[in-house]
């Protein structure tokens, strides 16, 4: 299988109120997505995932500075010319984003949004734009596409607009979706539709996804593979179904013990302090401050990710830890 | 037992300004439950449920449009007057869902919790400065938060602070509108132990508004689910989510996220 | 999570660390201040000492900036006139900023009628054009100080009070307010210990600004013959006394108190937008 996407030694620092010099966001962060797979990044605040989304549609904030290596089938995105570039961003990825009113023009009618990217990059005519929007909203559940594409974006609900952001996203047939936190503002009920839908049209067209959420239970119920992230830096990484169930570092399994849950009342563990940001985290791990099993050598230095048939942990103890940690995250 | 919180027949309508001239939205129709002494009890929906505006309404932020509030066998008054206000104060507290807005950006944590208790308790500094000290040390915060202001905090320290505001007064209930849903999971697991420790130490009662249902297990004793401002099933939170009789009820359990999970398209409920 | 980091991000950019450009600005503020106050004990000459035989004199070693038609020193006039005219736009400032933020407070907390009355009122008074309401107030009233003062304050209540109606506003609908509430404060506290307070910086911002227009239009009066009468100093006087002699050449008068009406106007100006800019939650 060859790599959609292949993110390489990837750090950015930002500059930052209170600093003289720019400050890390990410650090060193390694992740690979194969065509047609779905990886699910999870994190809590400030762990630089929505910064990784940026950096792989090369849309970074002012001042932002770069180094490592991110590439599309192969190819450095950093060395794309402008149009290359532009149709890169347009044409291979679809990107949905969190906060779908944020997103839509307001003035502009449904139709207007859906059909703009793709007849402005002479990818399709506008009629025959037109006809897929509506194709493509009946395969999101909105039968009444003719109509609806003349609709303006707050005659809509959020989780029907959200379906609109997933259609503007697959107009120009995307070979990888870009989704962040795309179920945050939504009810649960409606995301759980929402998700179904997604998956759904995703393998059916055989489409790679990273898939950015702090949802460690949704992010493992669609996606093949999950990278737990945690100060700008990726501490775990492995498939879905084992991470959610068996976590190997001891971040993943204090956020799997300290969500409460659906089913039993039990005291729930905590892990003391806040979530830091990238440039917060010292030489050592990046977990070393809050992690209960840290020993003198977690916080002077940094472990690496150490692979282990198709899971890689970054943690120095994690081979010793295993069976501490199963019991914590099963409690 | 009587109840602690006794809330009939509550309805509130807002206008809107719709197509042809005003229209009426109506938030909450015709609302009934009781909330027990020391109990805890969650309000349970989604967006456009009401639950938000229940919370406001009991917390005195809003009047309704018709039913009664009563408390401890008296009914609330509007909170029009300052002398209501005041003695509501003393009886509910609110913690607000987003810890950014709801605290005075620029007014120091000591001055803050100072200012509540000289107004209902005045004279007497050297009582202020140890209750100060000592609501800080009941929520996880140190001395040295005494001068910080809410600017310098994370989210989490921010709720904490809310909590040990809403506590000062020893109010008899505490109404808290989606208190944890803005925190990171790690942080809000520390709010939700926080919160289950003070209610036994206190036995304070809670008004738990929350959207999430793992969440009120942790915390409630009882819980009221809600719907386009109806109300949908009520009863012991372990008797709603263990066998829920009515189907938006279910609906919900089936949509939470937790391992083996798989989203689907059946679990929403169409208006 | 993430949704909700949007309203801390307005406040990421206030650090700790000072403008220094405000720092500058307001430093040649206080040094303005500073010569209205020690102004007249730094004169050189009697502001008002005609000398018939020393008149109309260029700049020179006696009389750095020259002298008037009556033989004034031009400078001692200029350092005793700063005076007058500070204070006026002074005065009118703390009035207008005491009586706009107060209607603005009010009209935010209260809503509905109070608020659409006021605002309307406001509103007629902000659609006449606002030197021709002082002239007509100035010359209703008379001669004199305190005149312009009462009727510059009457045409700046309306730009106060607008702005800072529309701040007081936001901040009334965060949820603090409601928090405050909730602890069972009084309108009074809410809105004088906790509203005013952060809309603190759009006030300042507001008030400088409109230090700028005051001082041009309190010397504005004068200069039309309201107001402050010969032969006391005032800059917007002097300018006007000027005119005769820039026909003969001589522009010393009308350059030099029109140049200090200018520097201080634009100094005031750019540190109210600075402010507004930079520490404005606009």
């Amino acid at each position: 299988m060859t790599n959609a996407i292949e993110i390489e030694n990837l750090r950015i620092d930002l500059p930052r109120s209170g600093f003289r010099k720019r400050v890390p966001v990410i650090n060193d962060l390694n992740l690979c997505i194969e065509e047609g797979e779905a990886v699910g990044l999870v994190g809590e605040s400030g762990s630089g995932k929505s910064m990784t989304t940026r950096a792989i549609m090369h849309l970074l904030p002012d001042g932002a500075q770069r180094s490592g290596s991110v590439r599309y089938r192969g190819q450095e995105i950093a060395d794309f010319d402008r149009r290359t570039l532009a149709l890169y961003r347009s044409r291979d990825l679809g990107v949905i984003f969190q906060d779908p009113r944020a997103h839509i023009n307001p003035l502009w009618t449904i139709g207007d949004f859906l059909v703009e990217a793709v007849v402005a990059n002479r990818q399709m005519l506008r009629a025959e734009a037109t006809d897929r929007a509506i194709a493509l909203l009946a395969q999101v559940g909105i039968s009444n596409g003719s109509q609806r594409i003349q609709q303006y974006p707050h005659q809509l609900s959020g989780g029907l607009l959200q379906r609109v952001m997933i259609v503007s996203a697959l107009m120009p047939s995307p070979a990888f979706i870009l989704a962040d936190e795309i179920s945050t503002a939504l009810d649960v009920t409606v995301q759980s539709e929402v998700m179904a839908i997604l998956s759904e049209l995703r393998q059916s067209n055989r489409l790679g996804m990273l898939f950015i959420t702090h949802d460690l239970d949704l992010a493992a119920a669609v996606t093949d593979r999950l990278a737990i992230m945690y100060a700008g830096s990726i501490v775990e990484v492995g498939p879905s179904h084992e991470i959610s169930t068996a976590p190997k570092h001891p971040y993943t399994a204090a956020l799997m013990a300290s969500r409460p849950s659906l089913t039993e009342v039990r005291r729930l563990q905590t892990v003391p302090g806040r979530p830091i940001s990238a440039f917060e985290a010292g030489n050592g791990c990046v977990f070393a401050s809050r992690c209960s099993f840290a020993a003198a050598r977690c916080s002077v230095e940094r472990p690496l990710a150490r692979q282990e048939k198709d899971r890689s942990v970054a943690c120095h103890f994690a081979a010793d830890l295993a069976p501490a940690i199963s019991v914590a995250a099963s409690q | 037992m009587t109840g602690l919180l006794e809330v009939r027949n509550l309805r509130k309508a807002f206008q809107v300004k719709g197509a042809d001239g005003l229209e009426e939205l109506v938030a909450l129709e015709d609302l009934s439950f009781d909330l027990a002494r020391g109990s805890s009890l969650a309000v349970v929906g989604e967006s456009g449920s009401g639950k938000t505006t229940l919370a406001r309404i009991i917390a005195g932020l809003q009047p309704a449009t018709s039913g009664s509030v009563t408390f401890d066998g008296k009914p609330l008054a509007p909170p029009r007057r300052l002398v209501d206000r005041i003695a509501r104060a003393r009886e509910i507290q609110m913690v607000f869902q987003d810890p950014f807005g709801s605290l005075d950006p620029i007014q120091r944590l000591g001055s803050s919790l100072e200012e509540i208790l000289n107004l209902h308790y005045p004279g007497d500094r050297a009582w202020r400065r140890r209750r100060v000290d000592e609501l800080l040390e009941q929520v996880g915060l140190s001395q040295e938060f005494r001068e910080r202001t809410p600017r310098s905090l994370s989210g989490g320290q921010r709720q904490r602070f809310a909590i040990a505001k809403a506590i000062a007064l020893e109010p008899r209930l505490i109404v808290l509108d989606e208190c944890v849903s803005a925190l990171d999971v790690s942080v809000q697991a520390q709010v939700l132990n926080l919160l289950s420790d003070l209610r036994q130490a206190l036995g304070i009662s809670y008004l738990f508004v929350s959207h999430d249902l793992a969440v009120v297990r942790q915390v409630c004793d009882q819980c009221l689910v809600m719907q386009f401002g109806k109300l949908v099933e009520m009863g012991p939170t372990q008797l709603v989510l263990n066998a829920p009789q009515e189907p938006y009820t279910k609906s919900l359990l089936a949509a939470v996220p937790r391992p083996g999970w798989r989203p689907s398209k059946r679990t929403q409920v169409h208006q | 999570m993430t949704a909700f980091i949007s309203p801390a991000d307005r406040q990421a950019p206030r650090s700790g660390s000072a403008d220094p450009l405000v720092l500058l600005l307001a430093a040649i503020c206080l040094t303005i201040f500073l010569i209205a106050i020690v102004g007249p004990y730094l004169a050189p000459y009697s502001p008002e000492d005609a000398d018939i035989l020393s008149a109309g004199l260029g700049p020179s070693g006696a009389h750095w900036l020259g002298t008037d038609a009556l033989g004034r020193d031009i400078l001692s006039r200029l350092l005793v006139g700063a005076r007058l005219s500070i204070a006026g736009a002074s005065l009118i400032v703390a009035l207008s900023t005491l009586f706009g933020v107060s209607i603005a407070l009010a009209c935010a907390w209260r809503g509905g009628i109070l608020d659409s009355i006021m605002m309307s009122a406001l509103n007629i008074v902000f659609a006449i054009p606002g030197l021709l309401i002082a002239v007509i107030l100035s010359a209703l009233m008379g001669a004199g100080f305190w005149p312009p003062v009462i009727a510059l304050t009457v045409v700046y209540v309306p730009f106060i009070a607008r702005v800072i109606r529309s701040a007081a506003l936001r901040e009334r609908r965060r949820a603090y307010v409601d928090a405050c509430q909730i602890a069972g404060f009084s309108s009074w506290r809410i809105n004088l210990r906790h509203i005013a307070p952060n809309i603190g910086s759009i006030i300042l911002a507001q008030a400088t600004i409109t230090f700028g227009a005051a001082l041009m239009d309190f010397g504005a009066i004068s200069f039309l013959g309201l107001g402050i009468q010969p032969p006391q100093a005032e800059w917007g006087l002097m300018v006007a006394e000027g005119r005769s002699e820039l026909l003969e050449g001589s522009y010393q008068l009308s350059m030099s108190a029109g140049l200090m009406i200018i520097i201080t106007v634009i100094v005031f100006n750019v540190l109210g937008e600075r402010i507004s800019d930079r520490y404005g939650r606009a």
